[in-house]
């Protein structure tokens, strides 16, 4: 269920901005730019929703912390 | 760059509402206890030496984004992988403001909302204003944060009766070691985010110089009202109360006598969110979109967000994570983003002036 | 530029914007409308002998209320009940406040609620537990009044149904709030009880109640407690001495005797403040400073002429009787509960915290052995609409 709402949400959101982009001829970096930050985001999402969440960028950065000894 | 203008009381009026942002709802330096006035006031002189560099950079390199003065100064690659960083960096702290109005709107009114929910309508709303364009964001900040002043006012008279006056007593009970971290604390949430301003600062339509008396203005304010508003805190809730809650500032409006005015309250409480997070959203989908030279910011809008959201929701798994990040972590983290490569930028472009 | 297609695409979209918003702006996801939920006026709270938490609500009924207001005298047989009063059992709090919902229709509101009843049994065994849930939970109100129940379990008294006022809980409340003309029970709400009982150096108090008629409950008197436990209560005057001590006197009236007689006084202004004495960083006394003004209420003594004189030796006499309601409430807080009240500690902890730190854990014996000095500054100001009683003409 969750699933199925994230996939409709983005594919509307994909779907909007993608149609733009191509009329008005954007180049091609900008698909390229935008498709990765949603694919990111896609991925994620859809592990969120299926319930496997992975280590967030909070966890990273407080072990990255850790390693040099800033925090405890 | 497109020709878009800023005035000096927009921009006093969204580094205010940018300065409240979460700080309306979370109070950094509660950790302090009943030395939170102390921590604000120190981590407030060393806030605004911080800001002070960021302007001092602009100044320096007048209608520059922070982009731009990142490739000036440590040449291309090396400055647009910095600039990547701060992008990161950016998206991170909207990120992360986005979870603290959505853990705040959960906690105090909608319980029961999923706050995916909540975040996703408040980030399509930011959506429109930051697509907009930059102009609309400080128009409306124009119109709406004056509002946070109001408010601030009137819960502080119409709690007058209900004061203990001498509430930060004693001095010092615990030693200056917590005040000192409450205030480190301060300086980098929130003034210290205020280098996101180098993205806006460009837009200014006075004299660059003008921009020093601006900044200086809305820091000193901004540390005045909150100042004020922590010894409110104490005075009312006493400092067990402000060291156990979440969110002081909803405790406080539910103290109200004989009104209900919480919910109100609530909602304008919110307004600072809206411009910080606005104003994070465009900085990162302009730095974005300089770095790898597209044309116009407003294509990558969508996308940044998204991923914001999105990061706003994974970045942690309960509210508690979310408190202890931002006391213990987030000082340190923001330490290269905030006081290293500016200052390394600003005795660079301070050197570059000169010869 | 837009042209006028898209024009017309954008405010179609709009409109279609605006129909949704519409679904979503009434309320929230889990809206409940006044139909849908119970008003709950007062909560009672008791630990039952298996060490249980005994929790009585009192639902009001709208529609009720409003029936008994307009059909008064019609006399219409059956009329509906305004309140309805239920007890549960439970782990906690909210599991009980939950698991009531077997009993009853529908969803608990618990905003509304005016009043928190503490049952004696729990109260000595600790009432920190139990508070935990009305800081954290949503929809409790900060302002509500909490109160004790003497003799008596806080299910009875809620069950009270008075005559003057159809909703029990209002008139709890309101004889609660009274308090201010005349200074005989301490009124506490929620907020600061929670504020109190985080504090060193101070022990709480809260109101009492108990119930003095089949229709009528009685507020008056005070219970101390003793981290978090009830030690035992001051009587009425032993409360207004507390409260004349603390400075949370509005209005009372005190009655001295003169002339053979009885004279009542009208505290119109009253505020006095608790500090300790340090000799070479030792406390050696307590001090209680107390300034008041007051009318003469009511005159019934045989003396024919009030004058300027007199009334100085009124305020001598009338001090004295202040005095004597103080030091009643410290000796009772030091020699019986051996518990600081007044929050001596508390002014040490703020002014003297070095001291203060060496004390801090046995600082109820320590203030339990020192000496009170107990200064009352009353000043008379005016007599009423007379000066003197009636004079038969001569």
């Amino acid at each position: 269920m969750n699933t199925v709402l994230v996939l409709i949400i983005f594919a509307i959101l994909i779907f909007h901005d993608l149609s733009r982009f191509i009329k008005q001829k954007d180049p091609i970096k900008v698909i390229a730019i935008y498709t990765f930050i949603m694919s990111a985001s896609l991925v994620v999402s859809l592990l969120l929703a299926a319930g496997r969440r992975p280590p967030g960028p909070a966890e990273w950065i407080e072990w990255m912390l850790k390693m040099i000894g800033v925090v405890r | 760059m497109e020709n878009v203008k800023i005035s000096g009381i927009q921009l006093f009026l969204l580094i205010i509402g940018f300065l409240f942002g979460s700080t309306s709802i979370l109070t950094p330096v509660a950790s302090a206890k009943n030395d939170a006035w102390l921590a604000v006031i120190i981590g407030g002189l060393g806030g605004a030496c911080l800001v002070w560099m960021y302007v001092a950079i602009a100044v320096l390199n007048p209608s520059k984004t922070l982009v731009e003065i990142l490739r000036n100064r440590f040449g291309k690659y090396l400055g647009n992988a910095i600039a990547i960083l701060y992008i990161w960096y950016i998206v991170h702290f909207s990120a992360l403001t986005f979870r603290n109005f959505g853990e705040f709107i959960v906690t105090v009114t909608y319980p029961e909302t999923p706050m995916v929910v909540i975040i996703g309508i408040f980030a399509a709303l930011l959506v429109y204003a930051v697509n907009s364009g930059i102009e609309v964001v400080s128009r409306s900040s124009e119109l709406f944060v004056p509002l946070l002043f109001v408010i601030i006012i009137i819960i502080s008279l119409s709690l007058i009766t209900t004061h203990d006056f001498t509430a930060f007593l004693p001095l010092l009970e615990n030693g200056i070691k917590p005040v000192l971290h409450a205030a480190f604390e301060f300086a980098t949430f929130p003034l210290g985010e205020i280098f996101v301003f180098l993205m806006v600062f460009p837009h200014f339509n006075k004299k660059i110089n003008n921009l020093k008396k601006i900044a200086a203005f809305s820091v000193i304010i901004f540390i005045l009202l909150y100042l004020w508003s922590i010894f409110e805190y104490l005075f009312v809730l006493g400092k067990d109360l402000l060291y156990r809650a979440n969110f002081v500032p909803h405790i406080i409006a539910s103290l109200i006598p004989n009104s209900n005015l919480e919910p109100l309250i609530d909602i304008y409480l919110i307004i600072g969110g809206g411009v910080k997070i606005s104003i994070c959203i465009y900085a990162a989908a302009k730095a974005l979109s300089q770095v790898f030279g597209i044309s116009d910011y407003r294509k990558l809008v969508t996308a940044v967000t998204t991923f914001s959201v999105v990061l706003s929701v994974w970045v942690y798994e309960n509210l508690l994570e979310m408190v202890e990040f931002a006391q213990k972590v987030w000082p340190y983290y923001s330490i290269p983003f905030q006081i290293v490569i500016p200052l390394i930028l600003l005795l660079s472009s301070y050197r570059a002036k000169t010869d | 530029m837009i042209n006028r297609k898209d024009k017309w695409f954008l405010s179609t979209a709009m409109l279609a914007v605006l129909c949704l918003a519409v679904l979503f702006l009434p309320g929230c996801w889990n809206n409940r409308d006044l139909t849908e939920i119970n008003i709950v006026t007062a909560l009672g709270i008791e630990r039952s002998e298996d060490g249980k938490i005994l929790v009585t609500i009192q639902v009001v009924e709208p529609a009720a209320i409003q029936s008994t207001a307009s059909g008064k005298g019609k006399g219409g047989g059956a009329q509906p009940k305004p309140v309805f009063v239920l007890s549960y059992e439970g782990e906690t709090v909210f599991d009980a406040l939950r698991s009531m919902l077997s009993q009853v229709d529908k969803r608990l509101f618990l905003t509304t609620a005016q009043v928190l009843i503490l049952g004696e049994r729990l109260s000595k065994e600790g009432i920190v537990e139990v508070l935990d849930f009305f800081q954290r939970d949503h929809e409790v109100n900060y302002e509500m009044d909490v109160l004790i129940a003497r003799d008596v379990t806080p299910a009875e008294l809620l069950e009270i149904e008075n005559d003057i006022d159809p909703i029990p809980a209002m008139y709890i409340k309101k004889t609660v709030e009274n308090t201010v003309s005349r200074a005989k029970v301490k009124r506490t709400i929620l907020i600061d009880l929670i504020k109190e009982l985080s504090k060193s150096g101070r022990q709480p108090v809260l109101g009492q109640i108990a119930k003095a008629g089949k229709k009528v409950v009685r507020t008056e008197g005070t219970a101390a407690f003793k981290n978090g436990k009830l030690i035992g209560w001051l009587d009425p005057y032993a409360t207004r001495g507390f409260l004349f001590a603390t400075g949370k006197v509005k209005s009372t009236i005190v009655n001295i005797p003169a002339d053979g007689g009885k004279i009542s006084m009208e505290v119109i202004r009253s505020n006095g403040n608790v500090d300790v004495k340090l000799k070479n960083g030792k406390p050696v006394k307590l001090i209680v400073k107390v300034n008041l003004e007051a009318n003469i209420g009511e005159y019934e003594g045989e003396r024919k002429k009030v004058s300027p004189d007199y009334l100085h030796k009124l305020e001598k006499i009338f001090g004295e009787e202040i005095k004597k309601e103080i030091g009643r409430a410290i000796n009772l807080a030091q020699k019986k509960y051996s518990s600081d009240i007044f929050g001596f500690g508390e002014q040490l902890h703020k002014f003297h915290p070095h001291y203060w730190k060496k004390v801090e854990n046995n600082w109820d014996d320590v203030f339990s052995n020192l000496p009170a000095e107990i200064i009352v500054n009353a000043k008379i100001r005016r007599t009423g609409f007379i000066k003197n009683p009636i004079m038969k003409e001569r």
